[in-house]
């Protein structure tokens, strides 16, 4: 795969419009540090996250990436609370300020119960606690990894409102990516993902 | 949010698991707790219990027989002294005190010394710590008796009681030595208690009287005829013993003991001997012949005194009366020290297994980690995701191995301490032996310490595999 070049202004909404194994995904990964490029450089807020190496990378991405998968990746047995306040441990928040801060995340979000276990709640609530997690760090950019796959297409409206909705009062960018015609239309920015890369013919 | 929380609802949310591998940690960490402290007290209380006595003389065929027979009341000693070679023993050498026992009968299971009044005066169950009388006065007379605690406490028989005694073995053949268990058995087939209002209208009717002069009008009761030609156990109910004294605890085994007057137990058996040979019953202790003045063991203590070598005095008198062949001669303090050398190659044996015990706890740790490891890679990678660095994935699986080592060393401690107790008064019922098992809090601290340290080696090897987890792989969408 190789990728000339991207930008995302900083509080910018793109959609990353694609075909199911062209790559999205991947790119996602790079971004976020948890796949190395071969060349090239990927700066997150003025940052360079394929030059920082190990712990050094590790808390660019705490600090700087709320992450959204289209299965939620919740941790399991923990409460909603805890699974949104995760993040804050990683990124040296004091403990005390933890369930303030993501009670109020979760309240904005209309998950009324933060002490309810994650694996109690509905597919559509689960994902609204993924989202909280990904924005309780105040990140620069939210990389959302087909968020809504898992819902029906009107959940997946509301979900893609609220995110983007969420990711505007927080002051992230947003970079969604999906297979899904059907989101377009809530986007001023759409990006195919064909035109973006160009992907190398495998030989043989 | 903390990383002990998280560790915690990790092991929580395996909840089976955690619970089988730190229960495994617990017996084998208890295993070697009571095995220490049980081998320590057990030693302690053997030293103590052996008194102030300095040697023991019996009949026995070894050194260590004699005094597990003759001090701790193991079994009765095989063969008798008679009477003229305890005068011999006790008038040749200026011992600080000389105590003939006789032993070999019981008392619902207690073993009953008779000897004289010298026992409750001069032998010390516990080094520095005489007898002390909780209530009534020493043996006097013949058909007295005197309970340790113990037997007062199980038998809640008090001064005034009277009780028959139940004849463990014939003193003048030499039947085979019982085992403890046959004993045990045999003497819980004996009926009835002795002290019942029955005891109290028979010993009436037949108008015995149990004032100060019974060593010479003292009767036996011929209508029951018994006729004991195997001369195995049976309960002497044709004399009936008092009462007199109880003593206070002593902490020691001796405190099973039921101790009567000598001249009582020589006349039990005398009426055996005599059925058996079909000649008349004695009537008092007067008709007792040399031939039932038997003894079954001496205690000795040589004089003790400021100025000279107490040593030499007791080595020259233990080689002077091991010389002579028809006695066994022994050291108390000697004979413990060689048994527990002897005991001492079981105790390794016992620890070695609880080391084996602990180690597989602490491979099935590793196992069960391992194992976890592959089920939570996805929740690894999300860790990771959300900003934790590798390294404290790392820290977060050897904690949880540690916890697990911590749990499992304070259960099995806690297991320790409820063992060691219900061992010692298991050993306290079964063979007085009484013990203090105390857990030897240097030793705790350093098997938690050392277990806590191997389980988290143990974590070791499932925290390299969390922290090589790759990310992106495990991200991908269940299907």
């Amino acid at each position: 795969m190789r990728l000339p070049e991207f930008s995302l202004a900083a509080d910018e909404q793109v959609l990353l419009a694609g075909p199911s194994g062209c790559g999205k995904s991947t790119l996602l990964l790079l971004a976020a540090g948890l796949l190395d490029a071969d060349s090239g450089e990927i700066l997150l807020a003025g940052r360079s996250i394929t030059a920082a190496r190990g712990g050094r990378r590790d808390a660019i991405r705490a600090d700087r990436v709320g992450m959204v998968f289209q299965t939620h990746h919740l941790l399991p047995g923990f409460t909603a609370r805890e699974n949104v306040s995760a993040p804050l441990l990683f990124g040296g928040v004091r403990p005390a300020q933890h369930a303030v801060i993501a009670d109020a995340l979760l309240g904005r979000l209309g998950i009324s119960d933060p002490t309810v276990r994650v694996d109690r709640l509905s597919v559509g609530q689960q994902q609204r606690v993924a989202i909280a997690r990904a924005l309780v760090g105040n990140p620069s950019v939210v990389l959302a990894d087909e968020p809504t796959a898992a819902l029906d297409p009107e959940n997946a409206v509301t979900a893609v409102e609220l995110l983007k909705d969420v990711c505007r009062e927080c002051n992230a960018a947003l970079l969604l990516t999906s297979h899904d015609p059907g989101l377009e239309g809530a986007f001023s920015r759409v990006v195919r993902f064909a035109e973006l890369a160009q992907t190398s013919e495998v030989v043989g | 949010m903390t990383d002990l929380r998280l560790v915690l609802k990790s092991l929580m949310a395996r909840f089976a698991s955690t619970a089988v591998t730190c229960l495994l940690i617990a017996i084998a960490v208890a295993l070697l707790l009571s095995m220490l402290s049980l081998r320590e007290a057990g030693r302690r209380s053997f030293t103590r219990g052996v008194g102030n006595a300095h040697l023991v003389v019996s009949g026995d065929s070894s050194p260590l027989v004699a005094v597990l027979n003759g001090l701790f009341y193991a079994n009765p000693p095989r063969a008798a002294l008679p009477e003229s070679k305890v005068i011999e023993i006790t008038t040749s050498f200026p011992w600080a005190w000389a105590i003939p026992t006789q032993l070999g009968d019981s008392f619902r299971g207690f073993p009953v010394i008779a000897t004289t009044p010298q026992f409750l005066e001069d032998f010390e169950p516990a080094p520095g710590e005489p007898w002390v009388l909780a209530e009534g006065r020493n043996i006097e007379l013949p058909f007295e008796v005197v309970l340790a605690s113990g037997v007062a406490d199980a038998t809640g028989l008090g001064i005034g009681d009277r009780l028959h005694l139940t004849h463990g073995m014939g003193v003048g053949g030499a039947p085979p030595i019982s085992t403890p268990a046959a004993e045990e058995s045999m003497v819980a087939s004996v009926p009835g208690p002795p002290v019942d209002e029955s005891l109290e209208t028979e010993t009436d009717d037949h108008g015995h009287d149990h004032g100060h002069d019974h060593g010479h009008d003292h009767g036996h009761d011929h209508g029951h005829g018994h006729v004991h030609a195997d001369g195995g156990e049976h309960v002497h109910d044709e004399v009936v013993f008092e009462v007199v004294g109880v003593l206070e605890p002593t902490g020691t085994h001796h405190d099973r003991l039921v101790v009567t007057e000598l001249q009582g137990a020589w006349f039990i058996h005398a009426i055996d001997r005599r059925e058996l040979a079909g000649r008349a019953l004695p009537v008092s202790v007067e008709d007792l012949e040399a031939a039932d003045r038997l003894i079954t063991g001496i205690l000795l203590r040589t004089p003790v005194r400021a100025g000279r070598n107490s040593a030499a005095v007791l080595q020259g008198a233990f080689d002077r009366l091991r010389r002579d062949p028809s006695i066994m001669v022994a050291s108390p303090s000697t004979q413990v020290d060689r048994l527990f050398g002897i005991v001492a190659s079981l105790d390794a044996v016992f620890i070695a297994l609880g080391g084996g015990i602990l180690l597989s706890g602490v491979i099935s740790v590793m196992l069960v980690l391992w194992n976890s490891m592959e089920l939570r890679r996805r929740q690894i990678a999300v860790l990771r995701v959300i900003g934790c660095p590798q390294r404290r994935i790392l820290g977060l699986v050897l904690t949880e191995s540690a916890i697990i080592g911590l749990v499992g060393a304070i259960a099995g401690g806690l297991l320790a301490i409820g063992g060691a107790s219900l061992a010692a008064r298991l050993l306290a019922i079964r063979t007085g032996v009484i013990i203090d098992p105390s857990v030897d809090p240097k030793a705790a601290v350093l098997i938690a310490a050392g277990t806590v340290a191997l389980a988290a080696l143990a974590g070791v090897a499932p925290a390299i595999k969390a922290y090589r987890t790759p990310v992106a792989d495990n991200l991908r969408p269940l299907d």
